[in-house]
């Protein structure tokens, strides 16, 4: 399986949120590597890019440059490269691998083995391709009943955010059809300082 | 992409952590499914079973098994599966997706981008092979020199932890390369003057293998 010289991260958070963002060279030459921040829309509004040794790491200072607006973040290198975002907020922390579609955190369809009824249910989906894509949700409950469906459009590298009130706030399960690849998060708010956040499974 | 029918978790943790794993039959048909826990050496102390109907969850009552030792698990069912897992105790939440070599989390050259100094890192490596697997460690510093290197054998279907007395308290990466195939996770703790204590992360390795996709375990 090849390693992807391209990753994503669907959400860079505003507010009082602070992100960490870190990748590495996964290769025995050094690596030129650009960092480009998109908004919702999927506008380039910020790059940096760093040349990375053999598995040397780099923590894209991201975070400062974007504190007033949620953003996209894709990472691109001329070699293989991996990396890892946190996201803290006081005992929450956000983690996520960067995604792509070598990984298999990238696709059409995917899968979110949990809802829960009670607690805060975000998702976010990230559109990786210059095409506008159609999404679908289907919330299912627990026994696999569709509790809730309802579609988006996502604009080119652009983004779009869910809430509970959309899903219905079930305790159950979560899937996405759509007609470009996107990656999706879910970040999950037990509501006393805990969050945990997931990449959506792929099921293409 | 086929979708699997077969998901490991390298741990259900012992002591004061509740473990909660849940599963979901994917497919439009009712799935028979297994659920078998293993300890460190890989020897089936536990198993149940239960019938799924399409997009059906079920939270494997594995916990109170596990309460005196860690044990892995491994859910196997006749039709394609996913499933999650959440290790709680206070504010500390260990969250991991089950692994599987079709979802891209089972290989045999596993990297976790981070290692941090000052915090608990521990991992777990599961061997999933009906044969015994050479299991070699490489440390990292945030420059890419190599700190250590260490190495271990692991049964089959058993398991390995090491943590940072092993990697050195290091601000760097980790790497584990093995000739069979192996899921692995990393538990972060949070320690020191910049990681508020009661914050935990879990992640599994990624897969870097360079080979071409193995096939499915039968």
């Amino acid at each position: 399986m090849p390693v992807g010289n391209k990753i994503y991260f669907p959400q860079i958070a505003a507010g009082v949120w602070a992100d960490w963002v870190k990748v590495v060279n996964i290769n025995d030459l050094p690596s030129y590597v650009q960092a480009i921040v998109r908004n919702p829309l999927g506008q380039i509004v910020w790059n940096a890019n760093s040349t990375l040794q053999p598995y040397q790491a780099w923590v894209i200072p991201v975070d400062s440059a974007f504190p007033q607006e949620n953003v996209s973040l894709t990472v691109v290198s001329e070699r293989p490269i991996v990396g890892e975002r946190h996201c803290h907020l006081g005992t929450e922390v956000l983690a996520f691998p960067g995604a792509s579609p070598e990984m298999k955190t990238v696709g059409t369809r995917l899968f979110f083995p949990e809802t829960v009824y009670g607690c805060h249910d975000n998702f976010r989906l990230m559109n990786i391709t210059e095409y506008y894509a159609y999404a679908t949700v289907i919330s299912r409950d627990i026994n696999g009943f569709t509790f809730k469906r309802f579609s988006n459009q996502i604009p080119p590298f652009g983004l779009w955010i869910f809430l509970d009130t959309d899903i219905g706030n079930v305790q159950g399960t979560l899937e996405i059809f759509c007609t470009q690849p996107i990656v999706g998060e879910r970040h999950l708010h037990y509501g006393n300082g805990v969050a945990v956040g997931q990449l959506g499974q792929v099921l293409s | 992409m086929p979708l699997t029918n077969r998901l490991f978790y390298p741990q259900v943790a012992a002591g004061v952590w509740a473990d909660w794993v849940q599963v979901v039959n994917v497919s439009g048909e009712i799935s028979n499914v297994k659920a078998i826990a293993r300890n460190r050496d890989g020897i089936v102390l536990w198993y149940a079973d239960k019938e799924l109907n399409p997009f059906q969850g079920w939270v494997i009552p594995v916990e109170p098994v596990s309460k005196q030792q860690d044990l892995s698990l491994e859910v196997v069912s006749n039709k394609a599966i996913v499933g999650e897992r959440h290790c709680h105790l206070g504010t500390e939440v260990l969250a991991f997706p089950g692994a599987s070599i079709e979802m891209g989390t089972v290989g045999k050259r596993l990297f976790f981008p981070e290692l941090v100094a000052e915090c608990l890192d521990w991992f777990i490596v599961f061997n999933i092979n009906n044969a015994e697997a050479n299991v070699n460690v490489i440390v990292r510093d945030d420059n890419g020199n190599i700190v250590r290197q260490f190495s271990n054998k692991l049964r089959h279907m058993g398991s390995w932890a090491f943590s940072d007395q092993e990697t050195g308290r290091v601000q760097g990466t980790l790497e584990i390369i093995s000739d069979q195939l192996i899921a692995a996770e990393r538990h972060l703790h949070y320690q020191g003057t910049y990681h508020p204590n009661g914050v935990a992360v879990g992640q599994l390795g990624q897969v870097i293998d360079i080979d071409p996709l193995p096939p499915p375990i039968i």
